[in-house]
């Protein structure tokens, strides 16, 4: 209880961004790629968030005087974070280009290039990297508040 | 006088408290900022903590008191009872296209207080406590 679960929550909102962040790389880095492993071109790939609930261990349970006033089953309860529940393509076709040269093309001289619009994928790079810096100050103000209670009553 | 002790640090404990899970919700918004339907939580404990004061002073605000059939049982008329703080779900409101309802600048505004008020309030605990050992040691060294 107390602030650990809170650094614990702050923490899972970093992995997660850091986790968006990444796959956002990875969109920019094949935005381009006309040919994968599994045939056709690259796809974006998007992660898909959704909320923790919060996970009662049964010591905790048995510690805490007041078990029975807490919610467990509630389903609102989402106090945990958040996590990454997958990450997911994104099967719309990217624009085709007529070049009937290149290796990829289709039989009407088509090349179908990746759905990767860099300036989508840009905006979301700058909301991940704020939303990774609102979870770093979270982190630093449960820490200050930790710290400031220790100082209670010192000399 | 020690039940005015009690009570003083009670009431901070309590806050203390509060804060500490006003604190928790606050992350898990911060978290969960980039979640689609996620709603926004927060807590509200302040005006239940005043009832509970006010409750001690005997001020007229509606409490329910302890029954108890002896007169020698303990009543909990001299002790603050258990506050438990109110988490609400903010439901009503859908600030983008996504469901989410966290505004980033507000909560990242009430971090800040909150933590400014939970300084505020552990420094004035220290304070009560250094007011005591000074009484103990009957302001010697």
């Amino acid at each position: 209880m107390g602030f650990l679960s809170s650094l614990k929550t702050s923490a899972s909102g970093l992995t997660a961004q850091r986790l968006r962040l990444d796959t956002i790389s990875n969109n920019l880095a094949n935005a381009n790629t006309t040919r994968t492993l599994k045939g056709g071109p690259y796809k974006k790939q998007m992660v898909v968030f959704t909320p923790i609930t919060k996970q009662y261990s049964p010591f905790s349970l048995a510690a805490y005087t007041n078990a029975a006033t807490l919610n467990i089953n509630k389903p609102d309860d989402y106090n945990g974070g958040v996590k990454v529940a997958s990450i997911v393509d994104d099967k719309r076709q990217g624009k085709l280009s007529y070049e009937p040269g290149h290796p990829d093309a289709n039989s009407d001289g088509y090349v179908e290039y990746p759905n990767v619009n860099v300036v989508t994928e840009m905006v979301d790079m700058i909301s991940a990297n704020r939303s990774y810096e609102a979870n770093v100050t979270a982190i630093g103000a449960s820490k200050s508040m930790a710290l400031k209670a220790l100082d209670i009553g010192r000399a | 006088m020690f039940e005015q002790i009690q009570e003083t640090t009670d009431v901070y404990k309590k806050v203390l408290n509060g804060l500490s899970v006003r604190q928790r919700v606050f992350a898990n918004n911060l978290a969960n900022v980039d979640t689609p339907n996620f709603k926004r939580s927060e807590v509200l404990f302040e005006d239940q903590l005043s009832r509970t004061i006010s409750q001690q002073k005997g001020d007229s605000f509606p409490a329910i008191p302890i029954s108890y059939t002896n007169p020698l049982h303990f009543s909990l008329d001299d002790y603050t009872p258990y506050i438990q703080p109110d988490v609400i779900v903010d439901k009503d409101t859908s600030y983008r296209n996504d469901g989410n309802n966290v505004d980033i600048d507000l909560e990242m505004t009430k971090l800040a207080k909150n933590e400014v008020t939970y300084s505020a309030v552990a420094q004035l605990l220290t304070g009560k406590i250094a007011g005591l050992k000074y009484a103990i040691s009957e302001g010697g060294g």
